[in-house]
């Protein structure tokens, strides 16, 4: 009993200090000199390059996303069902992308992509790639971990066994067994492109405007604005947190509605 | 309908399967029995095409299958843990061979429908896998496994995940579908019941070898080799001396063997020769009888310990020259056997036909 107090407490002090800059932050851009204002927010919306900054950010970490699912997880998936060795290769470089600093790849990107053929700094092509890159370990773990857990070899077994060929076992076995893996991870490769600043910056040179850009730029030129930013920016995380939650928590919900129907007709019959 | 000749896999340092030959007839139900690391479940792998051979050559028909892949053998196969697509309903795992092979929409629905109705689960169809439970589940993957009419089927411990009540029932289950389909049937199993209730014949295999081939009754009163006949069921090895050898009215070599002055018959095995005027036999112990003291030709022989069973009670007997032998007796008249309690032992082969017995043992027990 007492333990179970204790346990609460903890709790209750750890979410208050992860809340407590972000209500900060709130009251912040709501406040005006003691009165409560919208304006920080107005001005926002009305900023045409606000809403182009977040359709970029959007549009790249979605193209990030894509990128990441159709190259990352063909040879994870492969490796782990037929070759271990590509595996731990592939394990090993995921986790040098761990500790390469953003600038680093970002510098690199710059140095190698100036020139023709491949004159692509300035452009915001290669963010997709870099944000694959980082994204890569982990996704690379989430995907893996959900591999371990599903007997994913002896599904692909079955469904050989049963006729199907790889691509059809890909698609309506492996797919949706590793479905959850894939999300996940995708949640983090998308997060990374919300966020990422170094590379951006560096590769676009300030011709591409991001949502981290505009913030960065936003809070030094006028700090209520960004403290909306801010917040706005976490209004978006916790709408896709809960919307992917939602559509588990939704697809469980129709499987059971089927066993119930079913189970009533049983029992009208 | 199956064949299998000279196969042979070896992973890196291990041998796992060593010279195996097989030939399956149409219908058979044939059962490849032993223990772990036996190589029983390789044999089976690479039937399926899950594993390729090192060398050797499998036909199904005339078609050699050896170097196809598993999508084009055409062969059904139920894995020891249902492996039902979790992501589907029973109605959709059954439904994924056919739909794999483009048959239209009214085929499959009929094909199903029979299939649910051949289990008994029309009722559940709509149920994903986690929904059923294990003997629905195994059901579910024995039907996928057939939907498509495959020539042969493959079990891979199709029973062993179950608990006891639900696997003896299924086992019922399993024989019945398999005479109803005529579908020749190829199983792995470490469990010798299971194996010599439901096969027509056995593959014994130890160390990725064939230590034997044959009929329940041949692996089980027959066995050729020590670990045959150390692996299934439990044996008294007895020696005896040959009294004379007779033709049975199927004209196999009977013996006439006396043991501790009793006389009993006994079919001949291939493999065990007489040495000289004796020869060494392994007798079950439910092939022992009790008879009243001094009763027909019997041993006079001790009770110095019983075990209950169940069903069976398990005797320790001692015989007159103070070795022991086990033997095995329904449980319901063991209460006329105590311990300390002196009894006639009998040996009969309950290979041989009743009358058969009686006939031969008064024959040479009364030389003329």
């Amino acid at each position: 009993m007492r333990r179970k107090w204790i346990s609460k407490i903890v709790i209750f002090f750890f979410i208050l200090q992860m809340v407590i800059p972000v209500i900060g932050l709130m009251i912040f851009s709501i406040d005006n000199e003691g009165l409560f204002t919208l304006s920080s927010y107005q001005t926002l919306f009305t900023d045409p390059s606000f809403l182009s900054s977040l359709m970029n950010s959007l549009g790249i970490s979605l193209v990030s996303v894509v990128l990441t699912i159709l190259l990352v997880t063909p040879p994870i998936w492969y490796g782990y069902l037929y070759s271990p060795r590509i595996l731990r290769v592939l394990e090993a470089m995921s986790f040098i992308t761990f500790v390469l600093p953003g600038v680093v790849l970002g510098l690199a990107y710059v140095q190698f992509f100036s020139n023709p053929p491949f004159a692509l700094a300035g452009t915001p092509t290669l963010l997709p790639f870099a944000f694959t890159l980082f994204g890569m370990p982990y996704y690379m773990q989430s995907v893996l971990n959900r591999l371990r857990h599903s007997e994913a070899k002896l599904y692909h077994d079955v469904a050989r066994s049963l006729g199907s060929s790889n691509l059809r076992s890909l698609l309506r076995v492996q797919v949706p067994l590793l479905a959850p893996g894939i999300l996940i991870g995708s949640i983090l490769v998308f997060s990374i492109g919300m966020g990422e600043f170094t590379i951006t910056q560096l590769t676009t040179g300030g011709s591409f405007m991001t949502l981290p850009i505009y913030l960065q730029v936003d809070f030094q030129n006028n700090p209520l604005a960004g403290a909306a930013m801010a917040v706005i920016a976490l209004l978006i995380a916790i709408v896709l947190v809960s919307l992917t939650l939602g559509t588990f928590r939704r697809r469980k919900k129709r499987r059971e509605a089927i066993h119930v129907n079913h189970s009533s007709v049983e029992q009208a019959v | 309908m199956l064949t299998i000749h000279q196969l042979n896999k070896r992973f890196d340092h291990l041998q796992a399967v060593k010279d195996f030959n097989l030939v399956m007839q149409p219908g058979e139900f044939v059962t490849l029995l032993g223990p772990s690391g036996s190589g029983k479940t390789t044999v089976l792998r690479m039937v399926a095409g899950l594993e390729s051979p090192t060398s050797g050559s499998i036909h199904l028909g005339d078609v050699d299958v050896t170097h196809l892949t598993p999508q084009k053998r055409n062969i059904g196969l139920v894995f020891q843990s249902y492996a039902l697509f979790p992501n589907m309903s029973a109605y959709e795992n059954i439904a994924f061979p056919l739909h794999v092979r483009k048959q239209d929409k009214h085929t499959i629905q009929k094909r199903v429908n029979e299939l649910l109705a051949l289990i008994g689960l029309t009722n559940r169809k709509d149920h994903l896998p986690h929904q059923l439970s294990g003997g629905e589940r195994q059901r579910v993957a024995l039907a996928r496994a057939l939907s498509f009419h495959p020539p042969l089927l493959l079990l891979d411990e199709p029973l062993s995940a179950l608990d006891a009540k639900v696997r003896q029932s299924l086992r019922i289950t399993l024989k019945e579908i398999q005479r109803t389909l005529g579908v020749t049937t190829l199983m792995v199993t470490h469990d010798q019941e299971e194996a010599l209730e439901l096969s027509d014949r056995i593959v014994v295999m130890a160390k990725g070898a064939v230590e034997q081939v044959g009929t329940a009754m041949d692996i089980y009163y027959a066995p050729q080799t020590a670990f045959t006949e150390g692996f299934i069921g439990e044996t008294n090895p007895i020696t005896a001396e040959v009294l004379d050898v007779i033709a049975s009215p199927i004209g196999e070599k009977i013996y006439n063997l006396r043991w501790h002055h009793h006389v009993f018959s006994w079919l001949a095995d291939r493999h065990i020769e007489p040495q000289g005027t004796s020869i060494t036999i392994g007798i079950r112990p439910e092939s022992f009888h009790f008879l009243p003291v001094g009763g027909h030709g019997s041993i006079e022989a001790t009770i110095v310990d019983k075990l209950f069973f169940g069903s069976v009670t398990r005797f320790i007997v001692k015989l007159p020259d103070h070795t022991t032998v086990k033997v095995d007796a329904m449980s319901a008249i063991s209460q006329q056997y105590p311990i300390g309690a002196k009894v006639g032992l009998l040996i009969t082969d309950p290979r041989l036909p009743i009358g058969f017995v009686d006939e031969a043992v008064t024959m040479t027990a009364n030389p003329s």
